[in-house]
């Protein structure tokens, strides 16, 4: 499967407006629909997406010698962007699975380091007990050597 | 009400020369009012079919953008899982293939002459047991290495023999 580079992060805000009662319109309709995600983000960003298509294809529409021609320029499109979102919902399915593995395994190790970690600090006192006591032995055997 | 968009998703508004408010406005007219099925059902390359195709194109467009955003804005998390997991992978090497093996040679090499001075110092008519301090019974550790713990040795298994065909094997039976 083809991996599609993702874009920066960085996200931006841009105000919109819209009165109260006419946007729980659409809120209603949307849940009808069932295609809309859920909650008022998901929602504002799926409408905008949704109506830049809209626009986009109307453009195309506009520069289109005829019906035919429209339709062979937006089935192209809509070829291209159902390929990139499937690659893009497989690489993030795939991505998803990785960090809940990763997730699992990092708690998993941390426990295994944890123990590790603690065998030093025994191994370390006993190190120094031994030296120490070594250090005595040598000098109760001074005298003789 | 406001929106939050990827700034790559305002870049390419702005390459269309179209407006957030604009697109805003057109996604809510196409609420309850577009055709919602998977496939078109009328004539390719009519009035009808590009309808339908239109619907179509911007459903999927708008779920491509939708599972970008969520992927782009969740993608420095599954780095940074990534990177810590990696961290907390090389420190558990390190403390298991390095540190205490070498600690464990350590403490052997000591027990060694400990056992040799005690020896030396019973010769003379001393109790070594009386000089600490003494590591509490029960407490000391087991000095010898342990497998999984430093260098993994590689282990070989022995070639097979060269294959014989058929006929040379016939040929070969009964011979010593």
């Amino acid at each position: 499967m083809p991996t599609i580079e993702l874009p920066p992060p960085d996200t931006s805000t841009a105000e919109l407006t819209v009165a109260a009662d006419e946007f729980d319109v659409v809120r209603v309709r949307a849940v009808a629909e069932g295609r809309a995600p859920d909650g008022e983000a998901g929602l504002l960003r799926y409408l905008v997406y949704l109506g830049t298509a809209y626009l986009e294809a109307c453009q195309i529409a506009e520069r289109a010698s005829d019906t035919r021609d429209a339709y062979e320029q937006i089935d192209r499109s809509f070829g291209a962007v159902s390929g990139t979102a499937a690659v893009l919902r497989f690489n993030w399915a795939e991505a998803a699975r990785n960090y809940a593995a990763e997730q699992r395994a990092a708690i998993a190790h941390s426990r295994s380091v944890g123990g590790y970690e603690a065998l030093v600090e025994r191994l370390e006192r006993e190190i120094a007990t031994r030296k120490e006591r070594i250090q005595h032995l040598e000098e109760a055997l001074a005298p003789w050597m | 009400m406001d929106v939050e968009l990827l700034t790559v998703d305002f870049l390419e508004l702005e390459d269309l020369g179209i407006d957030v408010q604009e697109a805003f406005e057109r996604g809510c007219a196409a609420i309850g009012n577009r055709i919602t099925r998977d496939r078109i059902t009328e004539r390719p390359n009519t009035e009808a079919a590009l309808e339908e195709l239109v619907d179509l194109f911007a459903e999927r467009s708008a779920d491509l953008h939708l599972v970008r955003f969520s992927f782009a804005t969740a993608a420095p998390e599954y780095d940074l899982s990534t990177r810590t997991f990696d961290a907390i992978d090389a420190h558990g090497r390190e403390i298991q293939k390095d540190v205490v093996p070498s600690l464990r040679a350590e403490l052997r090499r000591l027990r060694t002459r400990e056992a040799e001075l005690e020896l030396a110092l019973t010769a003379r008519g001393l109790d070594a047991r009386t000089i600490g301090p003494l590591v509490p019974d029960g407490d000391a550790i087991d000095p010898r290495e342990r497998p999984g713990e430093g260098v993994r040795q590689a282990r070989y298994l022995t070639p097979l023999p060269v294959r014989q065909s058929l006929l040379s094997r016939l040929l070969g039976r009964g011979r010593p």
